[in-house]
């Protein structure tokens, strides 16, 4: 039985007074590629940004590595958050700096490591999402696929044991987002990366999930948890087996 | 954890051992791959924890050698190595010119250039105006609303508060010196000539600049950074128009009217001081205004002031509609706006005053 890296109890998303999720319940284990699925709207980038510290729960908790996120202090957060890599929907790189600068930025914040084993660093990160040599290319010099792949190599910079992908295919042509999901893949079996990804894109899904979860925009909770491959032929509710269908609700 | 390293005259073995995660070795491999040693074995057989720190070592020494053996490596940082040697893109990097001649002939043609992207601008604003004229033009009530409101009433508090300090300060130092030849009084004369002429206007015209200026350049930078503009434009629709037009009206329309509270302001704070601090009374103060006042300075002042609206608006508009596509630009963008903006009024008014003056208007 692996360990559990994340768990959530009970959890409420609001804004103001409209309750978007209510009672969502899940839990992520050590090395998975965990899927959160749902139609649009459902309210995914919420749960991510309760995730990750960015909006506060309306009710309920989250554990990370053991430890209740929003009951602990604004240091111990900082401490967690520095376990975690975030890749953003679009790159979220620094425009002002180099993809080299921007992937150095965690490393010298929070390591004390040297210049130079930071700059080694530095050209490791980029070689392993394929971007040797672009060290000195400013954000707007590269192209989408290229942004989101060195954005990768900023949110891996620390070896976060944690690594969440905000939509990574989405503004990504099939052989890029393929590419992405080998990359992916690889993180995970090499590093013993746990892999939290938002999506809906099926082929990445059922490529890549190892559990997953679906929300329901319609009852505003959560339908199912489980291994996506296994819906695919029985879908646990309609709504996923027309998500997988890509059929529209009539 | 260590790093230990074992030169022979025939090979150089480096052993990885414990627990690596974490680990600093520039100041070690900095020292051992000075003297370009090879062949290398590395051995990670008593290798217990690594993290990327471990892999970053094995690959900037793979990098720095050909011939490196790796022996009993954990499967996962073999694979992660061979992962990092996968590069599937090669940068395209421009030759760097060094030549001097060179670089000033490629300053020159970026001149060139941006004159002819600024002569293609005033032309877009021809077109725009223009279109108008014929009723033509393609705007969206509410903008034209946003822009009024962004450069009229919105603004007006600030330049009124500009204006009565820059009045205060005039009436204060222009006193001292009028103080003594006996002559005090006529620092409403001073105040006023000075406010209605110029000074109303070039302080509304800073204030805008800064204000309004900048603002459009951000706002239209941030529309093409949300390929607002590229939507435009492929819906055939004419951005200029919509985008330029409401806001080049707009200041130029208010700006004159900004000019005529400037001035009144200016006159009030020149009386604060007068009345206050040199014993002057209002109604001999008000006297020396009426009797100072001209139409002539201030029909010069208003068109100054719609002057200085239509530099502050296209200067905004420029900038903003050449901005780059990140975030960074956009700050450019807003800084370029303003300060360009002021310089080309700077520069405007004299031309102005010469034509003034020359034509004896």
């Amino acid at each position: 039985m692996s360990e559990t890296v994340i768990k959530v109890k009970n959890l409420n998303i609001a804004y103001d007074e409209n309750v978007i999720m209510h009672d969502i319940n899940f839990e992520v284990k050590k090395q998975d590629i965990f899927m959160i699925m749902g139609g649009s709207g459902c309210g995914k980038s919420s749960l991510l940004k309760v995730l990750i510290g960015l909006k506060s729960p309306a009710k309920g908790q989250v554990f990370i590595q053991g430890a209740d996120f929003y009951k602990s202090s604004d240091k111990s957060r900082k401490k967690i958050m520095q376990n975690c890599g975030v890749l953003y929907q679009n790159g979220a790189l620094f425009s002002s700096m180099t993809v080299g600068e921007n992937i150095a930025l965690p490393l010298q914040q929070y390591t004390s490591y040297s210049p130079s084993a930071i700059d080694e660093l530095v050209e490791l990160k980029l070689a392993l999402v394929g971007l040797h040599g672009y060290k000195t290319f400013y954000p707007d010099e590269l192209s989408g696929g290229m942004k989101k792949r060195a954005a990768l190599a900023r949110a891996m910079a620390l070896d976060p044991e944690i690594l969440y992908f905000d939509e990574p295919s989405s503004g990504l042509d099939p052989v890029s987002s393929r590419l992405l999901d080998e990359l992916i893949l690889e993180l995970n079996a090499n590093l013993k990366t746990t892999i939290v990804i938002i999506s809906h894109d099926i082929d990445s899904i059922l490529t890549i999930g190892s559990q997953a979860i679906y929300l329901d925009a319609a009852t505003k909770t959560l339908a199912a948890q489980g291994n996506p491959k296994t819906w695919l032929k029985n879908p646990p509710t309609s709504a996923i087996a027309d998500f997988f269908k890509r059929r529209t609700e009539v | 954890m260590a790093l230990n390293i074992t030169q022979h005259s025939q090979k150089t073995t480096i052993e990885l051992s414990g627990d690596m995660r974490r680990f600093d070795a520039s100041v070690e491999l900095q020292n051992l791959l000075q003297s370009k040693p090879s062949p290398i074995l590395i051995d990670a057989k008593n290798l217990q924890f690594w993290d990327s720190t471990t892999a970053s070592i094995i690959y900037q020494i793979m990098r720095s050698s050909t011939d490196v053996k790796l022996q009993n490596l954990p499967q996962g940082l073999r694979n992660l190595i061979q992962l990092a040697f996968k590069i599937d893109r090669k940068p395209f990097i421009a030759e760097q010119k060094e030549d001097f001649f060179e670089n000033i002939g490629d300053h020159l043609v970026s001149r060139w250039q941006s004159l002819g992207k600024s002569c293609r601008f005033l032309q877009q604003i021809f077109i725009s105006l223009w279109h108008l004229l014929r009723g033509k033009a393609f705007t969206l009530s509410a903008d034209w609303f946003d822009a009024l409101s962004q450069s009229g009433p919105k603004a007006l508090s600030i330049i009124i508060l500009a204006s009565f300090m820059t009045g205060l300060i005039l009436a204060f130092v222009g006193s001292l010196q009028l103080q003594m030849f006996g002559a005090q009084i006529y620092v409403a004369s001073l105040v006023t000539i000075a406010m209605v002429r110029i000074m109303g206007a070039i302080m509304t015209g800073i204030i805008m600049a800064g204000r309004s200026g900048a603002q459009m350049a951000a706002v239209i930078g941030s529309m093409k950074v949300n390929e607002e503009l590229d939507a435009l434009k492929t819906m055939g629709l004419p951005a200029g128009d919509m985008v330029i037009l409401p806001r080049l009206i707009a200041l130029t329309i208010s700006c004159p009217f900004l000019t005529i509270f400037a001035d009144l302001a200016g006159i009030l704070g020149g009386m604060l001081v007068a009345v206050a601090a040199f014993d002057i009374s209002a109604a001999q103060y008000w006297y020396y205004v009426t009797q100072a006042f001209s139409l002539r300075n201030f029909t010069i002042g208003i068109i100054h002031g719609g002057i200085y609206g239509f530099i502050i608006a296209a200067a905004g508009c420029y900038f903003g509609i050449n901005c780059g596509r990140d975030a960074k630009s956009v700050g450019e963008a807003a800084t370029q706006a303003v300060v360009s903006a002021i310089v080309i009024m700077i520069v405007a008014t004299g031309i102005l005053t010469w034509i003034i003056e020359g034509l004896g208007i």
